[in-house]
């Protein structure tokens, strides 16, 4: 009775991984059904391949030499980890403190700001520039780069460091 | 070649503060740490500079290293990622069929027929999605068992069983096909 020869079974074969009795069957199979030795060549063609392609490359001869050089790098973290992360609370302290007067209505008054021109001349009236302003949107500006810096606290402090150490863990 | 009790030793040595030691380690796993970048990059270049970088992360981490797994595993799976993050920063270098095929000057009968059939191999590799084309490869490296490709590639051990099944069975697919479009254009 012939036996249904998958791919595998042809790849186990080719991996010396059949028996002698299975070795024997298959071969005579193989003998009848050339296009099962024709599938059996492609197998072999692809198994060659990956051996071939699969030898160890030679890095360049100062590979050593520049990764000895490279330990001497200097840690370029400008921030200690317990600094941002002080840093890091401060802020949101500070940014919650913010948008907590903001919110009872603190900054709600609109401010001008007047300009006059310092030197006095009797003959030429100077015109006085009087420039209106919102402090809710002034402080609105600095609660929003306050979360800039606070994302940038919490990515150096907090997210680079735990992924570093998730690619490097033992 | 170094014992895993000696290799003990020299990693002692080097949290110890003995710089030169590393120098050792580099030299022995140099050779695999650059093939297992090149795997992933497929450009010497940048390869090169992944691996060195990945020898000098897994210096500055080297106290994290529990000895659970053995030093290559864990520097293995350092450089993989590195290359892939490398990947990932660099636009890909598009690399034809030809450049990584031997140069046919010179071969016999056999040997042009064997060239040949190598070449459309390498056709059928590039039909492969990524993932499956790279542990088949990882696997295919003398020194790695199905347990280390998983552990380098931080997979599950039955994930790559898989992929290295799926793989090889695209690639005889795939084969059959390019095969039958040559025999057509015959």
């Amino acid at each position: 009775m012939k036996l249904p020869i998958t791919d595998e079974y042809l790849l186990r074969y080719l991996n010396s991984e059949l028996d002698a009795n299975e070795v024997a069957a298959l071969k005579a199979q193989l003998a009848e059904m050339p296009a099962l030795t024709q599938r059996l060549d492609e197998l072999r063609s692809i198994q060659t391949y990956l051996k071939q392609t699969s030898i160890l490359e030679k890095p360049s001869s100062n590979f050593t030499t520049v990764v000895m050089q490279g330990l001497d790098r200097v840690k370029t973290q400008s921030i200690s980890a317990k600094r941002g992360l002080i840093l890091l609370i401060g802020s949101m302290v500070a940014s919650g403190i913010v948008l907590g007067l903001l919110t009872l209505g603190a900054f709600d008054t609109s401010t001008s700001l007047l300009i006059e021109s310092p030197v006095q001349n009797q003959l030429l009236e100077l015109p006085k520039i009087n420039i209106p302003f919102n402090t809710k949107v002034l402080i609105n500006g600095i609660i929003f780069l306050n979360l800039g810096l606070l994302f940038v606290l919490l990515d150096r402090t907090i997210l680079k460091p735990l992924f570093q150490n998730r690619a490097t863990a033992g | 070649m170094i014992t895993q009790e000696e290799e003990n030793k020299l990693l002692d040595r080097i949290l110890a503060g003995d710089r030169q030691a590393y120098a050792l380690l580099v030299d022995k796993y140099k050779s695999f740490a650059f093939t297992i970048a090149l795997k992933v990059l497929d450009n010497r270049g940048e390869a090169e500079e992944a691996a060195q970088d990945a020898f000098i992360k897994a210096f500055q981490y080297l106290k994290n290293f529990n000895r659970q797994a053995r030093f290559s595993t864990w520097l293995y799976r350092i450089t993989f990622n590195t290359a892939i993050s490398y990947k990932r920063k660099h636009k890909p270098v598009f690399q034809s069929a030809e450049k990584t095929i031997i140069p046919q000057a010179g071969l016999a009968e056999h040997e042009l027929e064997q060239h040949d059939k190598l070449q459309f191999v390498h056709k059928a590799m590039q039909a492969l999605n990524e993932a499956d084309r790279l542990a088949l490869q990882l696997f295919y490296l003398n020194e790695l068992s199905l347990d280390e490709v998983a552990a380098v590639t931080a997979q599950n051990a039955n994930t790559v069983k898989v992929r290295v099944h799926r793989a090889r069975q695209r690639l005889a697919e795939e084969l059959k096909r390019i095969l039958k479009e040559e025999a057509l254009t015959l």
